[in-house]
């Protein structure tokens, strides 16, 4: 029983890692050996994230330009959390100035994407992200437009069946960190338990073995 | 002589163990220790939040917290947040058992006394006082400082070389 716990996820986990076929030309991860699976794994190759519409604090917001120009740290999860999202989000509010002072010249940001638009909406979510840091870009949007991003990161999720108008229903979400490039591709995923010190270390390997 | 001391001996056993029926009420809920209760700052128009501690039972019999309540909230519950493959979890709990001179660790992440619903949002600094109902049904009242998540989490040596 517990070998088989254990195989599962180890199976899908090779699975989506050798799913698509690295091409060595044009595969800036093509190579890499993360230096702690449990910190950072990398997939076979760059996994675009499609460009559709999100909901910003400022309106409309396509993927493209939320992560154009910028290496971005997302989380996806929802603000009615009572427990792992603050938890996750403060972890957050310390790896963003610690990558920023160990990699100046690299722009780098935190996007919290909620899948709960149903509660979250962008002027919520803009004073919920800003009590921990001020910084922090959240966003949404309309359920398909959520899942096509979740859906290409591989980000599950799982809204709790309730009411229209109840506000108590949970949410089951993933609880990685997604690293996303400027072209808006994911380059790596980085699982909780999440420990800022060895993920500030980890990234700047990272960076220095593939994106420069 | 020995009549009479057991005559003055009797009324006092008689008393010793009236006390210790009284007390038997309190006595279970002092069967737990509550330590280090805080409740995590809510940011802001958050649904919910979450109280943390730790429990230990120095008795010889396991205990059960079947239920916490506190005022100013719609509904305060036990649940424990579970990360299975990468997903997160809450999974209500209809009971948390200490084991016989054991320990349980509410902490973020996992056991936790969940606050839903609060009427008006906390400030850092004030106290809330919960109440915890045990598996005899003897309570307990637990004050808990409301605290922000990084400090209340501090020095469990995750911010090595981090100074702010």
């Amino acid at each position: 029983m517990r070998s088989s716990r254990i195989l599962l996820p180890l199976m899908l986990a090779m699975l989506w890692l050798g799913g698509c076929q690295p091409d060595s030309g044009d595969n800036l991860l093509y190579g890499y050996q993360t230096p702690d699976p449990l910190v950072l794994r990398t997939p076979a190759a760059p996994v675009p994230v499609p460009d559709v519409t999100l909901a910003g604090v400022d309106g409309e917001r396509s993927t493209t330009a939320l992560f154009a120009d910028r290496w971005t740290l997302l989380y996806v999860g929802y603000s009615y959390c009572p427990d792992i999202c603050p938890t996750e989000l403060g972890q957050l509010s310390r790896i963003l100035p610690a990558l920023q002072e160990r990699m100046p010249e690299v722009p780098w940001q935190v996007v919290f994407l909620s899948v709960d638009p149903e509660r979250d909406t962008p002027a919520h979510l803009e004073k919920y992200t800003a009590f921990f840091a001020e910084e922090f870009v959240p966003v949404t949007g309309s359920r398909r437009a959520i899942d096509r991003v979740t859906g290409a990161v591989k980000a599950g999720y799982r809204i709790e069946p309730h009411e229209a108008g109840e506000v108590t229903y949970n949410v089951d979400h993933d609880t990685s960190f997604r690293l996303i490039d400027p072209a808006g591709r994911m380059l790596a995923l980085l699982p909780g338990p999440h420990d800022p010190a060895a993920i500030v270390d980890t990234l700047e390997n990272f960076m220095s073995e593939v994106s420069r | 002589m020995n009549k009479m001391m057991t005559a003055a001996g009797r009324p006092l056993a008689t008393l010793l163990f009236a006390g210790s029926l009284l007390l038997g009420g309190a006595a279970q809920a002092a069967d737990l220790d509550v330590i280090d209760p805080w409740v995590a700052l809510a940011p802001p128009g958050a649904h919910a939040t979450a109280a943390f501690m730790e429990f230990h039972n120095p008795g010889d019999q396991p205990v059960d917290v079947v239920a916490a309540g506190a005022d100013g909230f719609q509904a305060v519950e036990l649940h424990r947040s579970v990360n299975e493959n990468g997903m997160h979890r809450m999974i209500q709990q209809e009971r948390i058992t200490v084991p016989a001179g054991g320990a349980v660790h509410l902490a973020p992440g996992g056991y936790h006394v969940m606050l839903i619903g609060a009427e008006r949002e906390l400030e850092e600094g004030e106290v809330l006082t919960l109440e915890l109902t045990l598996g005899g049904g003897s309570r307990l009242s637990v004050d808990a400082p409301v605290k922000r998540r990084e400090q209340a989490m501090g020095g469990h040596g995750h911010e090595h070389g981090h100074d702010h």
